[in-house]
């Protein structure tokens, strides 16, 4: 006895057919959509990129959200701690890490779209305390507390400053108030987030340091796809849309960068 | 919800009082080669120029070295209480002010007002239309905050930041050459001078050929292995897969070889990259196409930097250029082929094993020794010019202020203490100053190189190439290929000079400027190799080595 499940018999085997058919047509719609997808990967980091409660927003996912949108490119977002995002975008396929520090050692890991990310560092004290600085080398005599990764605290350690490096920033500015350190290092953007709930009792000391941050994709990412993101992203720029983002996290949009009462 | 935070209100900055100048010129900027008058009359300018603009912040960047760590600290706060404007002057590495200052190109944000650029991008400046040209700022917008004593003349490196337009681009802050240096005390003990001689038949002394150099290298770290109790070496180098492996080829390496034309400042029309240009359009880097960066004299010289590592100290090809900075004053290097004057003011710290008791050096700079490739009329070495540099996209009321503080820390009333502190001279005046007469003593021979005209033959990178940024990672993600042993260095150079060439073409097609990238079109390199200049034809690698005392060295840059 032919079994049923035997394409033999002619209406089995058209069933088949149409069914294998459909199989193939999906499954290359799948393939399709993976390989046009860009996968971008975060790690938490406030006001930048935070993961709240499955939802992505700050200021990177901002600039992201519209980059992708007016270069209509299909892409999601997902979460993970920065050094599982860094290497995830660096050995997965179609993958971006973003924000993070475009170096020259890293220079040829990535295809890069930059800057995403430019950031003051500032030195900010309690605005009951006495210390005046006018240049950086006057804050070496003082304890700094900075947070691990933020690449200010590196540098300031590096240079032979007394750094105080934690993992997250709010116990930065709970020690400052405590005064268990002198200064908090931190960007100018974030020291906002910070603060939210508070008190008028910090205020800034010396802005001493600027970074840029890019997004950093798989060298596997279509080069075509990276040039229009780039250009649309130097576009942002000249027509003041990066401009508007920076004014929802800092009073002052573009005059962020210039950070000074007197300007 | 974003709070405001209260920002610091700096206290307002009251006009600065005569008596108070020449408080800062007896405390702070002593000597000079002003009177003190004259500094006075300088100083009290700036306030004065500086009115407008008195409560601005500006923001300038340069990179790391004790120059512009001493203008990051006193020069900054000096300015601000001469003149009401507050300078944050960031420090950092080169690569990473060079992304900036693209980013800045590119976006048109202006993150700096000035940035402190070394001279090798004149090429990139005055091809992208970013750069403001300081001649025309000065006889146009900027005339009002130029300084009357500025003086141009009076700068010894202005060529390199001069365009072939003619127009000066980026003003230089601080200069230092690549010279060979070595242990003159040990290169006068009779011992060893006999030993070398009965070794190799020739004198012990500066190496005036790349022969000689290796003979001493092997002589020292083969022969002599130890010196005063300790292991020592005949040569020291780095080769970390790094970007700092990129300069090191790149600052004219490949010229010291011998690969590129004679004319200076780079060598005309092939230069010290390989690049050949025609009018002013590069139109290549490899030799089919009429460059010369896969050359004999490209293959010689990177195989002389590789092999060499046999003679340094076990860990030299793991180190950076900072880290290798470091063993020199160790007192276990006889000689160091490639080597900074930027790193004199450390090199010459009393207590040192290389610095005698009475704080005179026991070692010396001298010229390079050259390879076989190498052509009078030629360049000689790299020189480093790190220039004030502004963009278009500088608002022009923060342009001026930025220009004030520029010339605040090259003027005259500065530049000879500034000097002292960094040994980075630029000025005429303050390298014949009598206080630098009286100091050459302590500097193992830096200032002899900068009185003479030698500091018109070691020379930055120039105008042949396009775009600086975009090129300068090629030379380290090659060259690293090399130094593992990944892959022989014809290669190596084969592939480095294909992907500049790749490059070359990108810019090219992209770019407006009229001296943009054509590439020629490749033919049988045997047809370059046989016509005269670069690319040069294969030669003798090993001829005899030969050198001369270090007194007549220095001869030979008077």
């Amino acid at each position: 006895m032919k079994s049923p499940f035997v394409c033999g018999n002619k209406p089995l085997l058209l069933w088949c057919l149409v069914v294998c058919l459909a199989q193939i047509g999906t499954a290359r719609t799948w393939a399709a959509g993976e390989d046009n997808m860009i996968h971008l990967v975060a790690y938490p980091d406030p006001p930048y990129m935070i993961d709240q409660e499955g939802s992505a927003r700050g200021l990177v996912i901002d600039v992201v959200t519209l980059l992708f949108k007016r270069t209509d490119l299909p892409f999601n977002i997902a979460f993970m701690p920065p050094k599982r995002a860094l290497q995830t975008a660096l050995f997965s396929k179609n993958h971006c890490v973003l924000a993070i520090e475009r170096s020259q050692e890293r220079e040829s890991q990535f295809a890069w779209v930059s800057p995403l990310v430019i950031s003051r560092h500032a030195l900010y004290k309690k605005n009951t305390s006495k210390i005046e600085l006018l240049t950086l080398g006057d804050a070496r005599r003082y304890a700094i507390g900075s947070f691990l990764g933020s690449g200010a605290g590196e540098y300031l350690e590096g240079r032979g400053f007394n750094v105080d490096l934690v993992a997250d920033d709010d116990l930065n500015l709970k020690k400052l108030r405590a005064g268990r350190i002198d200064l908090w290092a931190t960007d100018t953007i974030s020291v906002s987030w910070h603060n939210q709930f508070a008190q008028q009792d910090v205020e800034l000391a010396l802005v001493f340091l600027t970074t840029l941050r890019s997004m950093g994709c798989h060298l596997s990412i279509n080069p075509d796809w990276i040039a229009r993101l780039h250009e649309e992203l130097l576009l942002m720029y000249k027509d003041g849309s990066i401009n508007l983002i920076y004014e929802k996290y800092s009073s002052e949009g573009f005059k962020w960068l210039l950070n000074d009462a007197g300007d | 919800m974003i709070l405001s935070l209260v920002l610091v209100a700096l206290p307002t900055h009251a006009q600065v009082t005569d008596d108070q100048i020449y408080s800062f010129i007896d405390d702070l900027f002593t000597p000079s080669t002003l009177s003190r008058r004259q500094q006075f009359d300088e100083l009290k300018w700036f306030s004065e120029a500086a009115k407008p603009y008195a409560g601005m912040t500006i923001y300038v960047v340069s990179e790391r070295i004790d120059t512009h760590e001493y203008e990051a600290t006193a020069l900054s706060r000096a300015f601000y209480e001469l003149t009401g404007i507050k300078v944050i002057h960031e420090l950092t590495g080169e690569d990473d002010l060079l992304r900036k200052l693209l980013a800045q190109s590119e976006t048109g944000v202006n993150i700096y007002d000035a940035y402190v650029n070394d001279s090798d991008l004149i090429g990139t400046h005055y091809r992208s239309d970013q750069v403001v040209a300081l001649s025309d700022f000065i006889s146009g917008d900027g005339a009002d905050v130029t300084l009357p004593t500025l003086d141009l003349d009076d700068f010894i490196g202005l060529r390199f930041t001069t365009a072939p337009d003619g127009k000066l681009y980026q003003l230089p802050d601080q200069q230092f050459a690549n010279l060979y240096w070595f242990r003159y005390d040990w290169f006068n003990r009779k011992d060893l001078k006999q030993r070398f001689k009965s070794l190799y038949g020739y004198d012990l002394g500066v190496p005036l050929n790349w022969s000689a150099y290796e003979d001493i290298a092997e002589f020292f770290t083969v022969h002599v292995r130890e010196l005063e109790g300790r292991r020592i070496w005949g040569h020291m180098d780095y080769g970390k897969n790094d970007p700092s492996l990129g300069w090191r080829i790149s600052d004219a390496w490949l010229s010291m070889a011998g690969m590129g034309d004679v004319g200076l400042p780079n060598g005309i029309p092939v230069d010290d990259w390989g690049i050949r240009v025609e009018g002013c359009r590069p139109v290549g880097a490899s030799v089919s196409r009429g460059g010369a960066l896969d050359g004999p004299a490209a293959i010689y010289a990177i195989n002389k930097f590789v092999d060499w590592f046999k003679y340094a100290p076990p860990e030299a090809p793991y180190l950076n250029f900072t880290e290798a900075g470091k063993w020199v004053s160790t007192g276990q290097i006889a000689q160091q082929i490639f080597w900074y004057t930027a790193f004199v003011a450390q090199a010459s710290q009393p207590g040192l094993p290389i610095v005698n008791q009475d704080g005179t050096p026991k070692w010396r700079v001298a010229p390079s020794p050259l390879g076989v490739y190498w052509d009078d009329g030629m360049k000689s070495g790299y020189q480093d010019a790190g220039s004030w540099t502004i963009l278009k996209s500088t608002p022009l009321e923060r342009r001026k202020a930025a220009w004030l503080y520029a010339q605040f820390t090259v003027s005259k009333s500065v530049s000879l203490k500034k000097t002292i502190v960094g040994l980075t001279p630029i000025r005429k005046s303050d390298l014949f100053s009598d206080e630098m007469t009286r100091r050459a003593p302590q500097y193992g021979g830096l200032i002899e190189f900068y009185r003479s005209r030698g500091r018109d033959v070691w020379t930055p990178t120039g105008t042949n190439v396009p775009d600086y940024p975009r090129l300068s990672p090629l030379w380290w993600q090659h060259i690293s290929k090399a130094v593992s042993g990944e892959l022989k260095v014809q290669q190596v150079m084969a592939n480095l000079a294909s992907a500049m060439d790749e490059e070359l073409a990108a810019i090219g097609k992209t770019s407006k400027s009229h001296c943009a990238p054509q590439l020629n079109l490749k033919v049988d390199p045997s047809i370059w190799l046989n016509r005269p200049g670069a690319p040069k034809a294969k030669r003798n690698e090993r001829p005899p080595g030969k050198t001369v005392s270090y007194e007549e060295s220095i001869r030979v840059w008077q």
